[in-house]
């Protein structure tokens, strides 16, 4: 004989399993606490083969329970004294398919590796086509929209030079300052030993102008607007919007994605000319309080230090940078599907290759303006 | 059964192949639209009814067969003509957002009309209502009976004084039995169409096994009991 605690049981706390000749008696709850133990001790007290379950004293029976006892019964067990509530409960799920599920087959670690980068290097292939479809496309839009400046939308492109550029101008302004003082204690540390301190000007004026201010200015548009594109646009597609639009006859790459690429083709450099301004006007500050070099001073210094061909070079980029970004964040925004989940990842998504996207660029542009000496 | 070439069908398909991954959807699927009826498009979850209301709409391309529409294929109609020819309501709504009410009603008008703006919402209201086929994806889902009820008579009345030919993709037996002209059920990947009495009488296994729920059969009853096709929504 045994007895177990049955904590969520109000009448009776202890289920009792009285096992004797070829029958076992329970009595007491029978539910989810004492279901284990129940097994258990008809296992220990009971012998083997069928025996004769006789249930009347049993007080409450819940799902779990019921199936102890269909196990049972499927053992060839008989249960006995059940009362109506309980053998319904019973007979319920003895006519249920109970069979456990089959266990999914896993490959072994190695393959699995395998299987993994195969698939990756397949969906890096579909995604290398997609976007130069998709490009293919927005251009051939632009090219409409060329031909037929009527159709250009100037109240959608006003609003997402507003979002894309005005609104971006603090964070680009502060970022430029910043990256300006890094580079200048950095110039600053590394001349002083050869006494060239005073050349930390010429570095601080020649990055920015360059590569610094275009390559932070690319980067925070990339994970702002190219978000926001991607998370606008895929809002729409989750709602059947855009399939919508197209059942109106409406194209959704001329409606949408049009407007934001030139939007961005026309904030981004600007931004960068912005942000130009702003990393020189932090060497001044810097130089001020490192060099000791006066604003009369550093504007000469600065002049003679830059070309126009070093603020074009940096210029030059923005726009190639600012069709990266928004062909990227329209794409994944029109590749959700149904769900919000889907705009989240498609969104992570926008953001991580646009800014990786840019990188890419602005390498093959050094290379390029290192071959034709610009 | 399936409408044959009378020269009524207002739409047709032919040969529809739709396939997902290994999982074929639609096999070789035909049928046919007749002008200004009521169709209902039935079928059990995933058996492939919004993906055929999209291939009619010409939002989805079929891996193999034709739409036609007005006896044209529906891929070379211009965006604008497939606009006047068919009008979707899809099942969220999809209304525009960023867009208010009146704006959502307009848009479609501002794109392909050049009038100016009062002639604009003057013909809202016609054009909003032009399109010779309607589609519905599940108009009734989400909504209570009563609402359920009104959208059930509204799709009546629009097809009896418009003469709008509706095709309605549903779960809902109320709107299969009660409003649709012919059903149209969706089982391995074919259809089996007819009017409700033929449907009930269907030996397909695909068809008796969509009408042998409790639900199936209790709107069925209540169908026959209303006189089947003779009494029916705002016929009364």
């Amino acid at each position: 004989m045994s007895s177990i605690a049955s904590p969520q049981s109000l009448s009776s706390t202890r289920l009792t399993v009285t096992a004797g000749e070829g029958r076992v008696r329970l009595t007491g709850p029978l539910d989810t606490a004492t279901v284990a133990e129940a097994g258990r001790a008809r296992a220990t007290s009971a012998s083997a083969g069928k025996h004769r379950v006789e249930l009347a004293g049993l007080t409450a029976l819940d799902t779990a329970g019921a199936m102890l006892l269909c196990t049972w019964q499927d053992g060839g067990d008989t249960l006995v004294g059940l009362n109506a509530d309980h053998r319904r409960l019973v007979k319920l799920l003895a006519g249920l398919d109970r069979s456990a599920p089959v266990a999914a087959v896993h490959s072994p670690g190695w393959r699995r590796f395998f299987i993994g980068v195969g698939h990756a290097g397949a969906a890096s292939l579909r995604d290398l086509v997609d976007f130069i479809d998709f490009t293919g496309r927005a251009a051939a839009t632009m090219g409409q929209l060329l031909l037929h400046p009527r159709r250009l939308r100037p109240a959608a492109i006003a609003r997402h030079v507003t979002e894309t550029g005005v609104k971006a101008l603090p964070i680009v302004g502060l970022l430029a300052v910043m990256i300006s003082v890094v580079i200048a204690y950095q110039g600053v540390a590394q001349l002083r030993p050869y006494g060239g301190q005073a050349l930390t000007i010429n570095l601080v004026a020649v990055s920015v102008l360059r590569e610094m201010a275009v390559l932070i200015t690319a980067i925070l548009v990339a994970g702002r607007s190219g978000a926001a594109f991607a998370a606008e646009i895929g809002v729409m597609k989750a709602g059947e919007e855009i399939d919508a639009l197209k059942v109106m006859g409406l194209d959704p790459m001329e409606l949408l994605v049009a407007p934001r690429l030139i939007a961005l083709m026309l904030t981004l450099p600007l931004l960068t000319f912005f942000a130009d301004i702003m990393g020189l006007i932090g060497g001044a500050v810097i130089s001020q309080s490192l060099l000791d070099v006066s604003i009369a001073q550093y504007l000469p210094r600065v002049r003679a230090a830059v070309g126009s061909s070093d603020l074009f070079a940096g210029l030059i980029k923005a726009p190639v940078f600012a069709v990266a970004i928004a062909v990227t964040g329209c794409m994944h925004g029109l590749r959700v599907k149904g769900s919000a989940e889907s705009v989240g990842a498609e969104t992570t998504r926008a953001v991580v290759k646009s800014i990786f996207l840019v990188i890419v660029l602005d390498a093959l542009f050094s290379i390029f303006f290192e071959r034709v000496g610009i | 059964m399936s409408g044959g070439n009378e020269g009524g069908n207002i739409m047709s398909m032919r040969g529809i192949v739709n396939r997902f991954g290994n999982q074929t959807v639609h096999d070789k699927l035909d049928l046919d639209i007749v002008s200004g009826e009521i169709l209902g498009i039935a079928g059990g979850s995933g058996s492939g009814k919004s993906v055929l209301l999209r291939t009619l709409a010409g939002l989805h391309q079929p891996q193999a067969g034709k739409v036609l529409a007005g006896g044209r294929p529906v891929a070379s109609l211009l965006p604008a003509e497939r606009a006047a020819f068919i009008g979707v309501l899809f099942q969220q709504g999809a209304l525009f957002s960023s867009l208010s009410v009146a704006d959502n009603i307009m848009l479609p008008m501002r794109e392909h009309t050049p009038l100016a703006p009062d002639q604009q919402a003057a013909l809202a209201r016609a054009l909003a209502l032009d399109p010779r086929v309607l589609l519905l994806d599940e108009p009734t889902s989400g909504l209570d009976p009563t609402s359920a009820g009104d959208i059930d008579l509204l799709i009546r009345q629009l097809s009896d004084s418009l003469g709008v030919t509706v095709v309605v993709v549903t779960h809902d037996l109320n709107t299969l039995f009660g409003v649709c002209d012919r059903v149209a059920v969706l089982a391995g990947g074919k259809v089996t169409v007819g009017t409700p009495a033929m449907l009930m009488r269907d030996k397909n296994e695909g068809v008796r096994e969509f009408l042998s729920g409790t639900r199936a059969i209790a709107a069925m009853t209540a169908w026959s009991d209303a006189g089947g096709n003779e009494k029916r929504l705002g016929h009364n």
